[in-house]
């Protein structure tokens, strides 16, 4: 889930350029000396200043105590005669960041794939070995990799700063595809046990990289 | 046999940055450049100790990750004795990305550049050539 903060920041700098275009002046988390007294302790997320007209902006997330926020806030602005409360409220995306799992987590999962490739579930080994594939290139480059990644983006990143050679980035790119038709429902496409055996040592190579230490 | 310039060809995949992680990487890289080159050129050649123009599009499959200058020096390396005796010829380098669902105009490809613009993402595309003043007239 997207914190709370950066939910904020990202409205107001959706706001901002609307509010400049009208001749206000967009002034994010204020200083006390810019707020008039009957806001008390009180601290708009941003405040917009015009010449006629001024406006506190308060964003409230979804998840705080937003209807007694509100209310209050309504109380404080009703007598302000050149303020206006203008409330936003955001549903933050579902969008989830990702932390990274632990190496351990890692190789145990690979063992499941190889278990898996040996009962001849190749679909099944396919998907997972994807998802431990994402997991070691998280694991790899966290900062990077926080939010889930396309296979298509993640194959074009790792071969970019070089984390998977050419020739194993060729055939992810497959793989990848492969991967999105069965996670889609094409559930007739063959995957052929080379290819996860192939998978399987690509996931290796990293797993090597992500034990070396190599950031 | 001299190198007749411009000489253009294309290699498949993505490159690799100079700031890479492992160094197989870059060897791989490396190799399907210089394949790319000899595919390109006649059997018979010698290196080329004229001044050298370089032009590199990027055509990634999806958002490049890194920076679009990090791929130069590996592939000006991997042309390196091979098209030119030394790094020093290189006069000039072009180097651009051209990312899925952009808009671009190429007002008159060659033929090289047409395949590439038409070919299986990602590849590189790239042209040299013996006049690093062309496009300054």
């Amino acid at each position: 889930m997207r914190e709370p903060e950066h939910s904020r920041r990202l409205i107001i700098d959706q706001l901002a350029p609307r509010l400049e275009a009208e001749g206000y002046s967009v002034v994010y988390e204020p200083p006390r000396q810019l707020l008039p007294p009957f806001m008390g302790s009180y601290v708009p997320d941003a405040i917009a200043l015009g010449q006629d007209k001024k406006i506190a902006i308060e964003v409230i997330v979804e998840g705080q105590s937003s209807e007694a926020k509100e209310r209050d806030l309504r109380r404080l602005f009703r007598d302000a005669r050149d303020w206006e409360l203008n409330v936003y409220f955001v549903r933050p995306g579902e969008a989830a960041e990702l932390s990274p799992v632990s190496l351990h987590a890692i190789e145990d999962a690979i063992e499941s794939l190889e278990s898996l490739a040996q009962a001849g579930a190749l679909a099944a080994a396919l998907i997972m070995g994807w998802g431990i594939f994402e997991a070691l290139a998280r694991y790899l480059a966290p900062d990077k990799y926080r939010k889930p990644q396309t296979p298509a983006r993640l194959v074009e990143s790792l071969a970019n700063s070089g984390y998977v050679t050419p020739s194993e980035a060729d055939f992810l790119r497959e793989a990848g595809r492969l991967r999105n038709s069965l996670a889609h429902g094409d559930l007739e496409r063959g995957v052929k046990e080379g290819d996860v055996r192939r998978l399987i040592a690509v996931l290796r190579e990293l797993r090597t990289l992500a034990v070396d230490g190599v950031h | 046999m001299e190198i007749c310039f411009p000489l253009e060809f294309i290699v498949e995949g993505a490159p690799v940055s100079l700031q890479t992680k492992r160094a197989a990487s870059k060897r791989d890289w490396q190799d399907r450049v210089r394949a790319a080159i000899r595919f390109a050129l006649p059997s018979d050649y010698f290196a080329s100790d004229d001044r050298i123009a370089v032009t590199l599009y990027y055509f990634p499959d999806s958002a490049m990750d890194g920076d679009i200058d990090n791929i130069v020096k590996p592939i000006l390396d991997a042309l390196s004795q091979q098209v030119y005796l030394d790094d020093g010829q290189v006069e000039r380098v072009v180097v651009q990305k051209f990312e899925p669902d952009g808009i671009f105009r190429f007002a008159a490809p060659s033929s090289t550049l047409e395949k590439a613009l038409t070919q299986t993402k990602p590849l590189l595309y790239v042209k040299l050539s013996d006049d690093p003043f062309e496009e300054l007239a």
